[in-house]
């Protein structure tokens, strides 16, 4: 049979019960975009998060004792990782958390040597000045950023740190090593902790070891791969909690049957007519599929679309909340993959309407004509 | 050349089993090329053939035949594919409400494998033979009765049907377009279709058109000279 | 399709201006989503500048001062589930090596 006669009575046929092909469009849509958000945030996250993880560090060592963390002598430091062959680019970090109000912010130390420049062009803060992330609140705009750790300082704000890069700097405050190690408690010469890097991260778990003792302290060594994996499966197992959302999904999903078998009743006497004008049960199968397909296809595509929206689109507020409680940047997450995540929500819910329309076609068009006329069929 | 009934026995099976049948093993030929008028009094069972010579039921026994092929014990399959060369005009019409006039002549074109433009072409000259050009887009539940039912013959007969089965083709129309309608029937008699036609009308039981009739009552067929 | 016209267009004139309305709409579609994905190129890329700037360990995904932003703040001694104010579900174990050298004591828990 031509395509177009059939494509153009499958609208005709659905332009005769709009509601119950808008109820379809709107149940199918919402079921695919609730799978299809499920399975492309849980992948755009952890790959957005391995994809900014490669630009930290590759191993951290802190210096610990029976309290935890202890100050690190930076001079005794670099010399000990100098040592160890492998160790790349090793370099103290100040840092921390302190209070600004009530509400902990990272700070980070930071001083203008050996040509070091923060990007965009923005200037290194000089003693009592500092760089605010955009999710550090201050609400004195006229006054100071206080701050308060062992001591409270005062610093003036130079501006905030760029929105764009708030997924590294949301509650960050950038400011002078100085003012950082006297907010941490560190005296001149120590330092939060040594960060290095490696040729390949292969190697860095041996020379974990190596490092390990080379230290005249304990320290406590952590590989980025470590993080990485921690950090996997913490989101698989977000993840597998998200799946719940596949509950009422599945529920929608039945409902969405019931609705079909609903539709292939109620056009019974039509497929009775239709049969008697010459319509085969192969025609009245595909005219069924068809009409299944003119409503499922355009809501299938309005789920995905609009699960890539509420994953993607810029601006978007509520996200960072829902996945790490917590009001925090404006996520710009990696749509690179979401094309296999798109697959399965298309397996989950597009093959089951489609098997479902099938099924209601098939259960219809077994009857004698007559019989589906006078409303007496199976 | 017929479409014959043999032996043919029909009984409703929501009737139960000591209901008479409808008609009990009757033997009736209808030749391809002539028209044939079936007349009876009300609940005689005369939808209930054309039905059955639709292959839209299948009879309790006996058989009807299309030139000796026995199509009412054929697979639904097969009888879907053999009904393709019938058109029928119900009694109840079944016209499809929600759709316009053209849409449901069309819809007896559609399973046809032809282009769009062809089939819409055929579907509008076949409504505007039948008087009907000026309600080609409207509902077609807003039709009158007679229009209505010049409408189920446009749908019937738009495929150029080799067995054309009317049922009471004419009981909404005025004279003129009783006439036009049976100009249309013998056209297509004298095409090699078989036209069986079911009424009351009396202008039919008086028309000189038919070249056979007959008369069915209390299950009995008889040929009407 | 209530009209004469409108069946025409089924298969004539008008198939084609839909066939390029749905083209129009597909290629804009797919041309926002490119956009959105390089503005969230873009963010990313910045976001990584400024890590490797600041030597930052973790993205700022949750809060200061939670486990989950500085999950070695932790004491490594301490088992988080005597912790109430923490739930489980914002603590993860990183596989660290620990070492007391000197002290003759190397341990990875």
């Amino acid at each position: 049979m031509n395509i177009v006669p059939m494509m153009a009575w499958s609208r005709r046929d659905l332009g005769r019960r709009p509601a119950l092909a808008v109820l379809l469009f709107l149940a199918l849509s919402t079921v695919t975009a609730l799978v299809a958000a499920v399975l492309i945030l849980h992948h755009a996250v952890v790959r957005t998060f391995d994809g900014l993880l490669d630009h930290s560090p590759a191993m951290v060592v802190r210096r610990v004792g029976g309290g935890g963390w202890m100050p690190m002598p930076v001079a005794p430091a670099l010399s000990a990782v100098r040592s160890a062959p492998g160790a790349v680019r090793p370099r103290t970090r100040i840092w921390g958390v302190v209070a600004a109000g009530d509400v902990p912010v990272t700070i980070v130390g930071v001083e203008k040597v050996h040509g070091f420049g923060l990007p965009g062009g923005i200037e290194v803060p000089t003693p009592g000045q500092a760089w605010l992330g955009t999710g550090v609140r201050w609400p004195d705009k006229g006054q100071g950023l206080a701050l308060t750790g062992r001591q409270r300082v005062t610093l003036a704000v130079s501006g905030r740190l760029p929105e764009s890069a708030a997924m590294a700097v949301h509650d960050l405050v950038v400011l002078h090593a100085d003012d950082a190690r006297r907010l941490l408690g560190l005296q001149p010469g120590q330092a939060s902790d040594l960060v290095l890097d490696v040729f390949h991260d292969q190697e860095a778990d041996s020379l974990a070891r190596e490092l390990s003792t080379a230290f005249p302290w304990p320290v406590q060594i952590t590989t980025r791969h470590a993080v990485r994996t921690a950090y996997a499966t913490h989101f698989a197992a977000r993840g597998a909690a998200g799946l719940l959302g596949f509950i009422p999904a599945l529920l929608a999903l039945v409902l969405l049957i019931a609705a079909l078998g609903v539709w292939g009743f109620r056009g019974r006497p039509d497929m009775g007519l239709m049969k008697a004008m010459g319509w085969t049960s192969g025609d009245l199968l595909r005219l069924h599929l068809t009409r299944a397909v003119l409503v499922g296809l355009p809501a299938f595509a309005a789920g995905l679309l609009g699960a890539w929206a509420v994953c993607f689109f810029p601006g978007n507020k509520w996200l960072p909340r829902l996945l790490f409680d917590w009001s925090g940047p404006t996520l710009a997450l990696s749509p690179h993959g979401a094309i296999g995540s798109l697959a399965l929500a298309a397996a989950v819910v597009f093959l089951p309407y489609l098997v479902a329309s099938f099924w209601s076609g098939w259960q219809t068009v077994q009857a004698d004509p007559m019989e589906l006329i006078q409303g007496r069929g199976q | 050349m017929t479409l014959a009934c043999h032996n043919l026995t029909m009984a409703w099976p929501q009737a139960g089993n000591n209901a008479e049948p409808l008609f009990n093993a009757v033997d009736v030929g209808f030749e391809f090329g002539q028209m044939t008028l079936v007349t009876g009094p009300t609940g005689s069972g005369k939808s209930t053939l054309l039905h059955l010579l639709a292959g839209l039921l299948r009879p309790t026994s006996g058989e009807v035949r299309d030139q000796g092929r026995p199509v009412s014990r054929w697979p639904a399959g097969h009888r879907d594919q053999w009904r393709r060369q019938v058109g029928i005009c119900f009694q109840n019409l079944f016209l499809m409400p929600g759709l316009s006039l053209l849409d449901n002549v069309l819809q007896s074109l559609i399973p046809r494998n032809m282009q769009w433009s062809a089939m819409v072409d055929l579907a509008q000259r076949m409504i505007t033979v039948l008087d009907l050009a000026a309600f080609m887009a409207a509902p077609v539940q807003i039709l009158s009765g007679g229009q209505q039912q010049r409408a189920a013959v446009a749908r019937a007969m738009v495929h150029a049907p080799r067995i054309l089965l009317l049922d009471e083709p004419t009981a909404f129309q005025d004279d003129a377009h009783a006439e036009r309608l049976m100009d249309l029937f013998v056209q297509c008699a004298a095409g090699g279709a078989c036209v069986v036609v079911s009424s009351h009308d009396a202008r039919l039981r008086q028309s000189d058109r038919f070249h056979a009739r007959f008369h069915l009552d209390d299950g009995v067929f008889e040929a009407v000279e | 399709m209530k009209n004469r016209n409108s069946d025409h267009c089924e298969g004539g004139d008008c198939s084609r201006v839909k066939y390029w309305v749905s083209i129009s709409i597909i290629l804009l579609t797919v041309g926002l989503l490119a956009a959105v994905a390089h503005h969230a190129d873009g963010n990313r890329r910045e976001a990584g500048r400024w890590m490797e700037s600041l030597d930052l360990s973790l993205p700022a995904f949750w809060p200061s001062g939670t486990p989950l932003r500085q999950p070695l703040a932790l004491v490594p001694a301490v088992d988080t589930r005597f912790i109430p104010s923490i739930p489980r579900r914002l603590t993860l174990k990183i596989d660290t090596v620990i070492s007391a050298a000197g002290h003759g004591m190397e341990a990875r828990p």
